[in-house]
């Protein structure tokens, strides 16, 4: 079965693990984020653990932010016994809560003093079985409650503190923004929102980076849950690598764009840059026919 | 100032009053829509009760939903006064609400045995006067919770119900939903979002036909609250007849994608009709650099 939407893509070299142009051994040997301040939602697993365990390896202070304390408590043993002089704090919110996302940030900025970077990973997904008038109708709402509007809270009360440092945002979409899947309604249209909400960042704050990064595909808990007929072959180190690179000021002219781990960024920028730059490209038009 | 995304449009004559291609007299003589039965939201003013009146006109039985019950009575009253054979009966529901939209579908189709068109128009819009994280963060996710979640919950009920009669939804849109206006995120992404919704309520529910359309820039009480700088131009009558227009099947290539009311509809079929259905066109895609 074809899906609409798999030719919205960028052809380059598909990547599926770390490659020489984002490899983060240079942050980590150059420390490129110490004294940098990275607040991760989804912090307890998954693409969320390895991008703040990849954020503390090069120097990053860490705030992690979950449902479950018990779960962060794991995580922050688990980058506390790597790197034993990592300063890591944790914070219990659920990202669909307003008050606790606002309190994540104040008690971000009374540990640390301010805020660099936002990682705004936490997501969630139905499995994907049944055409939507059949399942349960919150259940399809709750979904964008996750990926939207836990994303937008995160942001909406990061902002004054990232106009401080000139700080940046990386929103972790999907690919399947761009596809109708059938029976995956939720889950892809709420990914299609949030790249027209990273416009939105980097229109009305011109000041600050934000990435919305389609990870790849890996076998996490998220992922599985949701029984998809996509093969996961991607590695959880190539979306934090990636987020490595495009923080470490390497590509601000993709801000605002979506951007695709499993794409050779170094192709992108020797290849298309001048491109995506003068058309617009990356973000989502209505198509009118030529 | 110039506002990206305004030339993600049809390049047509622009209408802002009834033309012969979509004149609903003829359904009104005709009587398109006897046996037909609507069920609008958002039918209490405006865009809504103007295209309750011209149904009615048509022949249709009407459902209207909305608010507040003193102006369900008022609008139900002028459509009587009118037509005093008219069928009309009435459902207090707020859309965002999963228990109200099922109880106004049920309603429906207990009372006339069916439904055949979901005119799924009620929206809302916030003041565009500051950037987002100055403005409350619940004020923004009710936007995308009225015209989302709103326009899901009634699709969600009505699509068993439209499977049988091979009925069709209509979504109020808005221009809005490619023009990356500042102040106006919330608003922009949710009609954004509807957009993508439409593609798949197409794909998973073939049988069904769904338009989103963008009824032009219409003075009704909405509109005024909203301080747009974009000044009012175009009748209720205009989109009233163009949701018509698309119901009746004469321009069932339309079927999900997003539809201009101030677009001669004449001029697309004539002219775009074979580009639009061959390219896909008139839905979002990712912008590739060419």
């Amino acid at each position: 079965m074809s899906i609409v939407g798999l030719d919205e893509d960028l052809p380059v070299t598909p990547r599926h693990d770390v490659y020489p142009t984002i490899d983060p051994k240079v942050h980590y040997d150059g420390q490129t984020f110490k004294g940098k301040v990275v607040l991760v939602t989804g912090a307890s697993r998954g693409i969320g653990l390895e991008t703040a365990l990849s954020y503390a390896r090069s120097g990053a202070s860490l705030v992690l932010v979950s449902r479950k304390q018990a779960t962060l408590d794991d995580s922050k043993n688990a980058i506390i016994a790597e790197l034993p002089k990592a300063e890591v704090i944790t914070f219990v919110a659920d990202v669909t809560d307003v008050q606790k996302s606002e309190e994540a940030i104040k008690a971000t900025i009374k540990r640390f003093g301010k805020l660099d970077i936002l990682v705004a990973n936490a997501g969630a997904a139905r499995p994907m079985d049944k055409p939507f008038a059949s399942k349960d109708p919150t259940g399809w709402w709750n979904i964008f409650e996750v990926n939207v509007r836990g994303v937008y809270n995160f942001v909406h009360f990061a902002i004054p503190e990232l106009l401080k440092t000139n700080g940046q945002i990386v929103i972790v979409s999907s690919g399947v923004a761009q596809l109708r899947i059938p029976t995956a309604s939720e889950y892809c249209t709420s990914k299609f929102a949030l790249n027209r909400f990273a416009e939105f960042i980097a229109l009305e704050y011109p000041s600050l980076r934000v990435f919305p990064v389609h990870p790849g595909v890996i076998g996490t808990e998220l992922n599985l849950a949701t029984d998809a007929p996509v093969p996961a072959v991607d590695t959880l180190a190539l979306p934090a690598a990636t987020f490595l690179y495009l923080t470490s000021g390497k590509a601000n002219w993709l801000s605002g764009r979506y951007i695709s781990a499993p794409w050779d960024l170094g192709e992108v920028e020797s290849v298309w840059k001048q491109k995506i730059v003068a058309q617009n490209g990356l973000v989502s038009k209505l198509s009118i026919p030529k | 100032m110039s506002i990206i995304g305004v030339d993600e449009n049809l390049p047509v004559k622009e209408v802002h009053a009834i033309y012969p291609t979509i004149d609903p007299k003829q359904h009104y003589a005709a009587q398109t829509f006897r046996g037909k039965v609507v069920l609008i939201t958002g039918a209490s003013r405006g865009i809504g009760l103007e295209s309750a009146l011209q149904y009615a006109r048509a022949g249709a039985s009407l459902a209207l939903a909305s608010r507040k019950q003193a102006t369900l009575d008022e609008s139900k009253n002028l459509i009587l006064k009118e037509l005093p054979n008219a069928q009309v009966i009435t459902f207090v529901a707020d859309v965002k609400d999963v228990k109200h939209a099922e109880a106004a579908v049920k309603g429906t189709v207990a009372h006339f045995g069916k439904l055949d068109i979901l005119l799924a128009n009620a929206g809302k819009i916030r003041a565009m006067d500051k950037p987002f994280a100055e403005k409350d963060p619940v004020g923004w996710w009710d936007t995308l919770e009225v015209n989302i979640r709103g326009v899901y919950n009634f699709v969600h009920y009505a699509i068993p119900e439209l499977v049988k009669t091979k009925g069709r939804v209509i979504i109020t849109t808005s221009i809005a939903a490619q023009l990356r206006v500042p102040t106006a995120s919330d608003y922009v992404i949710s009609k954004f979002a509807v957009g993508r919704l439409a593609e798949f309520i197409a794909i998973e529910y073939p049988d069904v036909k769904v338009f989103t359309v963008h009824p032009g820039t219409v003075d009704t009480q909405m509109s005024a609250e909203a301080q747009a700088p974009f000044p009012p131009v175009d009748p209720p009558s205009l989109p009233a007849a163009v949701f018509l227009y698309l119901s009746s099947g004469k321009a069932d290539y339309l079927n999900s994608r997003y539809v201009s009311a101030t677009w001669d509809l004449a001029e697309v079929e004539k002219d775009w009709k074979e580009k639009i259905v061959a390219q896909n066109g008139l839905v979002s895609k990712l912008s590739i650099p060419a």
